[in-house]
């Protein structure tokens, strides 16, 4: 279909404003937040232009879109904040790009069931504001909180900084409205609980919008706290730390977040840091808090100043965009990077976080900092690397993959999978994994219009 | 070589780390909704221009204008990505490239231009001191030099009345040229420099000779203007302090000079940032100090207050090329002030009270009922007037 033909069948569903052909709007939608920056084994080849934008404003009007794009067999492509860090939302095949957005309403705050319902394209930080004046909050924190948007942190189950208390983006949910690829409408049951067979809520959360596109979600909301405790403490080095940490969920402490870094790491002996947060009811945090001192002191741990403390949490949605300011954009620019968030076994953690050091070693790749967070089984490595040592860097990247999976982990904990990780779609779930997944697919989207290319391929 | 050039880097930090954190509270997004109409989306616009992919269009050109260069953006950015900076440059190039000034602006610029006017309003220049008239008291020379700029003294003379008697009230006297010229900022963002110097030069060369020490305004612009850009334009120190209204106010109320009536009830207000006085020169405190030394009234700040102040929807030449998208703005900020309590929604800058006051004017009557839009001069003057 020509864009012209498309555009004034789009505008019978939207009103006119809400659709654009024009270069200069397709332009801005070629890709996410960095797709290039973590993603280093794509080049700039991997950006590509929507046919046209939509910004839908209901939920009749995508249905309208999808069995438009159904019968004539049109790609299209949810994107909302754009904050994915792996291509989810790249209109890689061109098509219609929904630009989600507008739908950013709050339905419903239920206070005495603790839940919301909202539109996906509404802003975390928004949301999270306006649960406050209802002694609520939002349980999702990500370091993107100011610009993600609720859809794309269930397309991708995303985890943030609060997740030890609150988990996954995923696990918030209690039910959705989906529009699917043929244009049907369903709508799972907002209930904290259901016995009754496959939980559907399920196939839309972390598929990245493959399935069908969020028009609603009903997501839980969590007590305002009374009281927050912020505490830093170094340790000898990494494993003390761990060793802590695991201590910490033995007792059933479990904070609000956690994170034991490691900057510059070596191979043992470097010291390791230790972040805990802990909010609540008062009483609680301060007992937490005291008996949190008591283990840590146990393994040698040191406590950190509150100022320097306060000021790293304060400053967790801002952090990169920091070190690029006190690098230099010059400098920084010239780098690229990535971060792997695995998730391990735990009695495996320490065997793990050795055997990447000596991967990145052996390709005498530059590690910036490992650690843990929100779980003891949820290890990081970050690593920076010049464009000359690229084929270095790949190679590290697949064995560090390799190394994850013999361990029995997953590759990816907290970002999704996007057009970045396709490629180790079926090592992580198997063939027969893989094989669900596409007949899945193939089942609600015979025509493959819906976010195709992304973490599957169908022929 | 294009002047974006110089920012190449900061351009392409902004399109690898795309974080979108510039987004939510940028005027044009808001109005808009496209990706192409904040930050992150038009730096990738220019980089597409930088690198090929894209031509210097009129479509472009609209894309660029339609930032009010509000600042919000640049605030936002930890990384330091000068953002407005990179789209006055832009704006430069388009300028060069026969792309801009826009259809509007190239008008305004011209009434700057001609001897009859020096004001974008197209008026005739002697109206500009029409208020004047009715004092005795405004002086031709002095170290304390007043200028009007265009706006107030064309489209809001009442309130510089209200600023004489305020300033009567506190024994202070004021020196007026009536042969000052635009104070520039129009031209200098949208992009069209070449005149700016010219004004400059001018406005500059009379307050010398008018000996003065001190020049005040009271609008947000020209004092940005004045205070920021002249310097810049002329690469040297002015031979004169650069005052807003309000800071002569502060220090006149530290020292208790204004015989205020006694209130009994209290007046809730709020107050709006002018951009080019928040953001761009960091005078965010000043003016509600002065608020606060006012009896009777009690300050109460709206959801996005100083740095993260919602930007009126008028500058950067979009009120005159744009007056939809600004007026739009205005209408969210209004109601984000009604949101408050409030009944009188204070502000210290001429264009945003005029953009304010022409979005109540089109709001329902209901809304126009619950708030009034006036300047910090006005609020003090009824206080003094009511004794």
């Amino acid at each position: 279909m020509e864009k012209t033909d498309l555009f004034n069948e789009i505008v019978r569903i939207v009103p006119i404003e809400n659709a654009s052909i024009k270069d200069f709007i397709l332009y801005s939608y070629r890709k996410d937040w960095g797709v290039i920056y973590r993603s280093f084994e794509f080049k700039k080849t991997i950006e590509h232009s929507p046919d046209i934008v939509v910004k839908p404003e209901n939920t009749e009007q995508i249905v309208k879109i999808f069995k438009l794009a159904n019968k004539q067999k049109i790609p299209i492509t949810p994107y909302s904040g754009g904050t994915g860090l792996l291509g989810a939302a790249i209109p890689h095949y061109g098509g219609i790009l929904l630009d989600m957005k507008s739908m950013n309403k709050i339905l419903e705050i239920n206070e005495d069931d603790m839940s919301v319902r909202v539109q996906p394209g509404i802003n975390l930080e928004f949301l999270n504001n306006e649960l406050k004046k209802k002694n609520l909050i939002l349980g999702h924190d990500p370091w993107s909180r100011p610009s993600a948007t609720v859809g794309g942190c269930i397309s991708t189950n995303s985890v943030g900084y609060r997740a030890t208390k609150y988990k996954s983006m995923g696990e918030q949910v209690l039910g959705l409205e989906v529009v699917l690829p043929t244009g049907n409408l369903i709508r799972t049951r907002a209930i904290h609980k259901s016995s009754m067979g496959l939980d559907l809520n399920r196939l839309f959360i972390g598929t990245e919008g493959i399935f069908g596109v969020i028009t609603e979600a009903v997501i839980k909301a969590f007590p305002l706290y009374e009281k927050r405790n912020i505490l830093g403490f170094t340790f000898e080095n990494f494993n003390k730390g761990f060793e802590t940490v695991v201590n910490l969920f033995k007792k059933g402490l479990y904070p609000a977040s956690l994170e034991l870094e490691e900057e510059l790491p070596r191979t043992s002996n470097t010291p390791a840091t230790l972040q805990i947060v802990f909010e609540g009811i008062e009483e609680i945090v301060d007992l937490q808090t005291k008996m949190l001192k008591g283990l840590c002191e146990k393994n040698g741990g040191r406590e950190n100043r509150a100022r320097s403390v306060k000021k790293k949490w304060e400053e967790r949605h801002i952090g990169f965009q920091k070190l690029a300011k006190r690098l230099g954009l010059d400098n920084y620019v010239k780098y690229h990077g990535w971060d792997l968030n695995v998730g391990l076994p735990v009695p495996f953690v320490k065997e793990f976080r050795s055997k990447s050091l000596e991967i990145c070693r052996k390709y005498n790749i530059n590690v910036l900092y490992v650690g843990i967070w929100d779980h003891p089984g949820d290890f990081f490595i970050g690593i920076m690397f010049t464009p000359e040592q690229g084929e270095s860097a790949i190679k590290a990247h697949r064995e560090l993959v390799e190394e994850v999976h013999k361990f029995g982990g997953t590759m990816e904990t907290v970002h999704g999978v996007g057009l970045a990780f396709k490629r180790y779609m079926e090592k992580e779930h198997g063939i027969w994994g893989i094989d669900i997944m596409k007949k899945i697919k193939q089942a609600l989207d015979p025509n493959n219009i819906l976010n195709p290319g992304k973490q599957i391929d169908i022929k | 070589m294009m002047q974006i050039e110089k920012y190449k880097t900061e351009i392409e930090y902004c399109t690898l780390e795309r974080c979108a954190f510039c987004r939510e509270g940028c005027p044009s997004w808001e109005q808009m909704r496209f990706e192409t109409y904040f930050a992150r989306g038009r730096m990738y616009l220019i980089q597409g221009i930088l690198n090929g992919d894209l031509k210097l269009n009129k479509e472009i050109a609209d894309v660029i204008y339609s930032c009010t260069t509000c600042g919000y953006c640049k605030d936002m950015c930890e990384a330091g990505v000068p953002t407005t900076d990179i789209y006055e440059a832009f704006r430069k190039d388009l300028v060069k490239n026969g792309f801009a000034p826009l259809e509007r602006h190239k008008k305004l610029v011209e009434y700057m231009k001609h001897d009859h006017m020096r004001n974008p309003y197209g008026e005739e220049k002697t109206k500009k001191y029409e208020w004047t008239t009715e004092f005795s008291n405004i002086k031709d020379k002095g170290e304390l030099v007043f200028f009007g700029g265009c706006t107030m003294p064309l489209r809001s003379p009442s309130t510089l009345k209200n600023m004489i008697k305020i300033l009567h009230a506190a024994g202070k006297e004021i020196a007026i040229t009536k042969d000052e010229w635009c104070c520039g900022s129009i031209g200098l963002r949208i992009g069209d420099i070449k005149f700016a110097e010219e004004q400059a030069k001018h406005n500059i060369e009379l307050f010398k000779d008018m000996g003065a020490k001190t020049v005040m305004t009271a609008c947000a612009g020209c004092y940005r203007t004045l205070k920021k850009d002249y310097p810049e334009i002329l690469g040297e120190k002015l031979p004169f302090e650069v005052k807003h209204i309000t800071e002569l106010l502060v220090e006149i109320l530290k020292i208790n000079k204004l015989p205020f009536t006694e209130e009994k009830e209290k007046t809730k207000v709020t107050y709006h940032d002018p951009c080019h006085l928040g953001r761009h020169m960091n005078l965010f405190e000043v003016p509600r100090e002065v608020i606060s030394k006012i009896p009777g009234i009690d300050l109460i700040e709206m959801k996005r207050n100083r740095k993260n102040a919602f930007c009126c929807g008028a500058g950067g030449g979009v009120k005159s090329q744009f007056p939809d998208l600004a007026i739009n703005n205005a209408k969210d900020r209004i109601r984000e002030a009604i949101e408050t309590g409030a009944e009188i929604l204070l502000s210290s800058c001429p264009f945003c009270i005029g953009n304010l006051n022409d979005a109540l004017n089109e709001m329902a009557s209901k809304i126009q009922d619950k708030i009034k839009v006036i300047d910090i001069l006005d609020l003090i003057a009824l206080k003094i007037q009511e004794k």
